[in-house]
């Protein structure tokens, strides 16, 4: 009897850990993105590498809702999941007070169901596994442990925040681009000087009825741009 | 009492009379159908064989003719509205060709179901303000008799769209509205959201077809003296009758609060901000009522102890039949939900209203994805067939017909039983199949069925909807020598690039049969189906109800 209590408290405490572990902190933060295409030419004439500007975005992260927005706050992209049952995805369209909503049945068409931890994290963990752990450091008060290797002929970078399962950076580096994505500002989600926007008086649209709403003002006009919905990936 | 057994005996003798010759009448068309497809089969084809057939056909006419002046006096007890939404003249042939091949056969000679009912007419399908039509003022003409604008659901033509402050004068009197006053069942199933446009001007009246919800008026300009579409289905019981007896298609975020948990599928949120959960209103308002959102619930319905049917199985549309099997939390067929429709709805002596639309057809085509909208088209005509064979052709009226058409054209000259998802391969000069793919004037082939604008080609792992997230291709040509036209994820090439495939205007098909169904002939204003409604059911006659609110 007393052995199954205690194999029951042990049970209990590793399951607190293991919940614990996996919990999702609230946060907000302000990433930049730099994006350099490697134009050698020849190996014996200098690198003439040309650098794209920084962009800036912005992530919001709950347990049941991922958001990112542009620096201009013009396009965001929202991830909501309900319990872990199905992922509803809406590309907000802030500047014109618009959103498309995207149902489970959408996302599964679009191959878009699958990707929620890598959307939370920013960074997959499968990919993290296969890099090299190296030495730790610290960003603001968080511990960073560096990650380093070759994954399908990909070179990367890894800074990760293991307390907020975020990176602090990731160099990305094949033989034709070099992309860095650096964390700049992070917050505990209620502390954030930088508030989501609010989208309940948003015009919505269902994704499936695009194609019924030629003549709308709006969606004529995002319909000249290339594609709809996914035109925004970090 | 001997003279009253008499009587009796005599009556269930006529009765039984009159059942048998119903059940011979419809087993001679079916017989006929079935006869015909398999003469045509069996039949080596050869010249003499074609006159045969074609005086076969000629003969049948006849019989129809003759039966045609009685036909159109004959009142019908049940009425059903087919509605294929965008389904043109072309997409009933190519649909026909598919439908052939997909049983192995050339293709050509195939006829969907509705074809072989006995009286066509042609529909005029503009609105009011707009040469090529959209949904929602084309079922307003259907509905009410008379047409409207684009984009307004069975409200006036005088009505500026998403203005409700001229409702009171513009509402318009419904052939379900009329059906519910007489006492008469109805119903609608849709494999769009119920709050779609179609399935929407059967049963609501709003300047917007986009108010589904409150959610969708809020904030806006002069919505005072509308109401939300999907408060209007549910509320209809508190206008006429006693409200709808069957409603199954999709839309089920319209009718459930914009809280999270309001959806027992995923758990998520609706679209309602006036804290109705019309769901449980539907349920509190009826006995013997049921409320099912999946396959399995749906399955589970015994029509004999339900009379009061909602069934919203996706949050926004169905899925299309080529998806139908991946759904998340499973769909019924457009045939099963009219099977069950009618065995819930023929229990009324007094008979029954029923709508039926395959609202996926002009979703697919908007797409460019010729395969889904071809599917769709044989999914609804296996609808239609289940309908008459569910029912009495003596007592109900049948019209199978659509909205409005697209631009999709069938071209080329392919050889006879060429794929028609498949790219154009000619005959020789001795009129005999080449093997080769014909080349255009810029040496690459080309396939049978394109599109005159939209986002053009795509070659997508799982097709639709899809090909909106994808850059537009329309406009110039594609080398598809190595690609799969057949396959499901193909987008067929446009020429005009558009954001999405658009309607067309020429006139769609009406096919009828049933008491009044003779009464379609010759190219008509597409408002005249409600008048042929209204004659063979004497809907207006026995409701009282005025045109106009």
């Amino acid at each position: 009897m007393k052995f199954t209590l205690w194999r029951f408290f042990i049970f209990t405490i590793a399951l607190l850990l293991t919940t614990g572990a996996n919990a999702t902190t609230n946060v907000s933060c302000v990433y930049e993105t730099i994006e350099t295409k490697n134009s050698v030419t020849n190996e014996h004439e200098p690198r003439n590498d040309s650098q794209k500007q920084p962009s800036k975005w912005f992530f919001w992260r709950t347990e049941k809702e991922i958001e990112v927005s542009n620096a201009e706050r013009s396009f965001g992209e929202k991830w909501i999941n309900n319990n872990q049952r199905s992922v509803f995805y809406q590309a907000l369209y802030h500047d014109k007070k618009f959103l498309l909503d995207f149902q489970p049945a959408d996302l599964k068409i679009l191959g878009k169901q699958a990707d929620w931890e890598m959307r939370s994290n920013l960074f997959p963990q499968s990919l993290l596994t296969q890099l090299e752990r190296k030495n730790t450091t610290k960003f603001n008060q968080y511990d960073v442990v560096r990650y380093e290797g070759k994954v399908a002929g990909i070179e990367y970078r890894v800074d990760w925040i293991p307390e907020l399962k975020l990176p602090a950076r990731v160099e990305k580096n094949n033989s034709n681009t070099l992309i860095i994505t650096e964390l700049k500002e992070v917050y505990m989600l209620d502390k954030t000087p930088y508030k989501q926007t609010s989208t309940e008086e948003y015009e919505a649209m269902d994704y499936a009825d695009i194609g019924d709403n030629e003549s709308h003002p709006v969606v004529a006009q995002l319909q000249k741009s290339i594609g709809i919905g996914y035109f925004h990936d970090h | 009492m001997k003279k009253n057994s008499k009587i009796a005996t005599c009556a269930l003798t006529l009765l039984a009379s009159i059942s048998l010759n119903a059940v011979a009448d419809k087993g001679s068309h079916l017989k006929h159908m079935h006869d015909e497809h398999e003469n045509h089969n069996a039949m080596e084809e050869s010249s003499l064989n074609w006159y045969m057939q074609g005086e076969k056909a000629a003969n049948q006419a006849m019989i129809d003719a003759r039966k045609a002046a009685k036909n159109s006096r004959k009142h019908a007890k049940n009425i059903i509205l087919f509605v294929g939404d965008g389904m043109g003249v072309s997409t009933v042939t190519a649909a026909r060709i598919y439908d052939g091949q997909l049983k192995g056969k050339t293709g050509e000679e195939n006829r969907l179901f509705f074809e072989t009912l006995p009286y066509q007419a042609m529909s005029k399908t503009y609105n009011t303000n707009q040469q090529t039509p959209d949904s929602a003022g084309t079922m307003t003409a259907m509905m009410t008799g008379m047409k409207s604008r684009a984009g307004v659901i069975s409200v006036g033509q005088n009505m500026a769209r998403a203005d409700c402050t001229e409702i009171q004068n513009n509402t318009l009197t419904t052939a379900l509205e009329h059906a519910e006053k007489i006492g008469m069942s109805t119903g609608i199933v849709s494999t769009a959201r119920l709050t779609h446009a179609t399935p929407a001007a059967t049963y609501a009246h709003v300047p917007e077809r986009n108010f589904e919800d409150d959610r969708d008026m809020a904030g806006k300009p002069n919505t005072a003296g509308c109401k939300d579409i999907a408060s209007q289905l549910i509320d209809l019981k508190d206008r006429y009758g006693n409200g709808l007896e069957v409603a199954l298609g999709g839309g089920r975020k319209n009718f459930i609060q914009r809280i999270d948990g309001a959806d027992p599928e995923n758990n998520g949120k609706g679209e309602r901000l006036d804290h109705r959960d019309l769901t449980a209103e539907w349920l509190a308002d009826y006995k013997n009522s049921s409320y099912v959102w999946n396959q399995a619930q749906f399955d589970a319905i015994n029509p004999d102890t339900t009379d009061h049917l909602l069934g919203l199985f996706n949050m926004s549309h169905m899925e299309y039949e080529e998806d139908r099997a991946n759904d998340i939390g499973g769909e019924p067929s457009l045939s099963e939900m009219t099977g069950k429709a009618i065995e819930i709805l023929e229990k009324n002596k007094k008979g029954f209203f029923l709508h039926v639309e395959a609202g996926r057809i002009d979703h697919a085509h908007h797409a460019g994805n010729a395969q889904r909208a071809l599917k769709d088209t044989i999914a609804f005509a296996d609808a239609v067939q289940t309908a008459y064979e569910m029912t009495d052709p003596k007592d109900t009226l049948i019209i199978v017909t659509a909205d409005h058409s697209h631009v999709f054209t069938i071209a080329g000259y392919p050889t006879r039983g060429n794929p028609i998802l498949g790219k154009v391969i000619h005959n020789d000069t001795a009129g005999n199949p080449k093997t080769d793919h014909e080349l255009a004037k810029d040496d690459m082939p080309y396939t049978t069925l394109g599109y005159t604008n939209g986002l053009g080609f795509a070659d997508l792992s799982i097709g639709g909807d899809t090909r909106y997230s994808e850059p537009g291709a329309a406009g110039s040509r594609n080398d598809l020598s190595n690609i799969d036209t057949e396959n499901q994820g193909f987008h067929q090439e446009a020429m005009v690039p558009l954001g999405s495939e658009t309607h067309a205007a020429e006139d769609v098909a009406i096919y009828a049969s049933g008491p009044g169904a003779s009464l379609f002939q010759g190219t008509v204003e597409q408002n005249v189906i409600f008048h042929v409604m209204n004659k063979a059911g004497r809907l207006s006659k026995r409701s009282g109800l005025t045109p106009v609110k």
